[in-house]
């Protein structure tokens, strides 16, 4: 399967675009990256997801965010709508704008909020993970989906 | 218990500057609060070659540490095992907290016993916690916050660093 966003091999019951609502329903996800000394760091953000791409996102590149990826660019995303919970693990990538088509369209319908200069971040997924939080569904939705290069 | 110092964030661009005395309008009595009854704890750890992992967790707010439960073999039991460095945060409508700190495996009975009784009334699930940790597999974990960050919806307002005596 070609590109980002199909699933390359899935070992569970959710689908690939139960993922991309939980992204487009959570406002406030949170980046987790490495910082130089081993230490995890974590922040809120704000995230979408793009077909084809990833999940991008916008910070200052003085933030810390930005200069833990330019030295380690691993890095988490989580997301959370109810009960429903998903992380992506991937590889984040700085892109221009121009190359990141339907970013911009994506970012200001879920938060009104027009991004007009690049470039910004892209996480390229290598894995998700996803659940339903309920007593009996758990076993039941948690998914696996592996993403090709 | 370990009552925390507020400190005024530094990053530009909030507003942070703004904010006359930090940790007045979301006070650390509050933050507490929040920590100890949030439902879900993501737990951000480190992998062996530099990867951060992220996982939700139960856990319990025990007079100023946190605590929960996994099995030892799970990444997160193995993560904390090479780097017990963690990244703890929670989520809730009004406000967000994040604690930065050392994450260690409890072996006293005493804690353990706490933690297992307080689990089972805090979550209100159906199995026994008691049960689950009689197993040698599963550990209870304990993280010691060293900073912590809260903030409501008003950034500039409520935005604090907590710095922990250690």
């Amino acid at each position: 399967m070609p590109g980002y966003g199909i699933a390359g091999e899935i070992d569970g019951a959710l689908p690939w675009q139960w993922a991309k609502d939980v992204i487009d329903a959570c406002r406030n996800p949170a980046l987790a990256t490495m910082r130089p000394d081993g230490r995890p760091h974590l922040m809120p953000i704000w995230a979408v997801w793009v077909d084809d791409h990833g999940v991008g996102f916008s910070t200052a590149i003085t933030s810390v965010k930005s200069k833990n990826l330019l030295k380690n660019p691993s890095a988490a995303l989580y997301f959370e709508r109810d009960r429903d919970n998903l992380v992506v693990e991937g590889t984040a990538e700085i892109i221009q704008l121009d190359d990141f088509p339907g970013f911009v369209d994506t970012y200001k319908r879920k938060y009104e909020f027009a991004i007009d200069e690049g470039p910004v971040w892209v996480l390229r997924p290598t894995s998700a993970f996803g659940f339903i939080e309920t007593d009996e569904d758990f076993a039941k939705t948690a998914t696996r989906w592996r993403f090709e290069g | 218990m370990n009552e925390p110092r507020a400190k005024r964030l530094t990053s530009k661009g909030y507003g942070f500057e703004n904010v006359k005395e930090p940790g007045q309008a979301l006070p650390w009595e509050h933050v507490a609060k929040l920590i100890s009854e949030a439902r879900n704890y993501w737990l951000v750890t480190a992998t062996k070659d530099g990867r951060p992992h992220a996982a939700p967790v139960w856990a319990i707010w025990d007079d100023g540490r946190l605590l929960f439960s996994t099995a030892r073999n799970s990444r997160k039991g193995i993560n904390i095992e090479a780097n017990p460095r963690v990244v703890v945060h929670l989520d809730h409508d009004q406000a967000a907290v994040i604690l930065d700190g050392i994450a260690e495996r409890v072996t006293d009975r005493e804690t353990i016993d706490r933690y297992a009784r307080a689990t089972d009334a805090k979550y209100e699930w159906e199995g026994d916690m008691n049960e689950l940790l009689a197993d040698e597999n599963n550990g209870v974990y304990v993280v010691h916050p060293h900073i912590a960050y809260s903030y409501a919806e008003d950034l500039g307002e409520t935005a604090t660093r907590w710095e922990f005596p250690h």
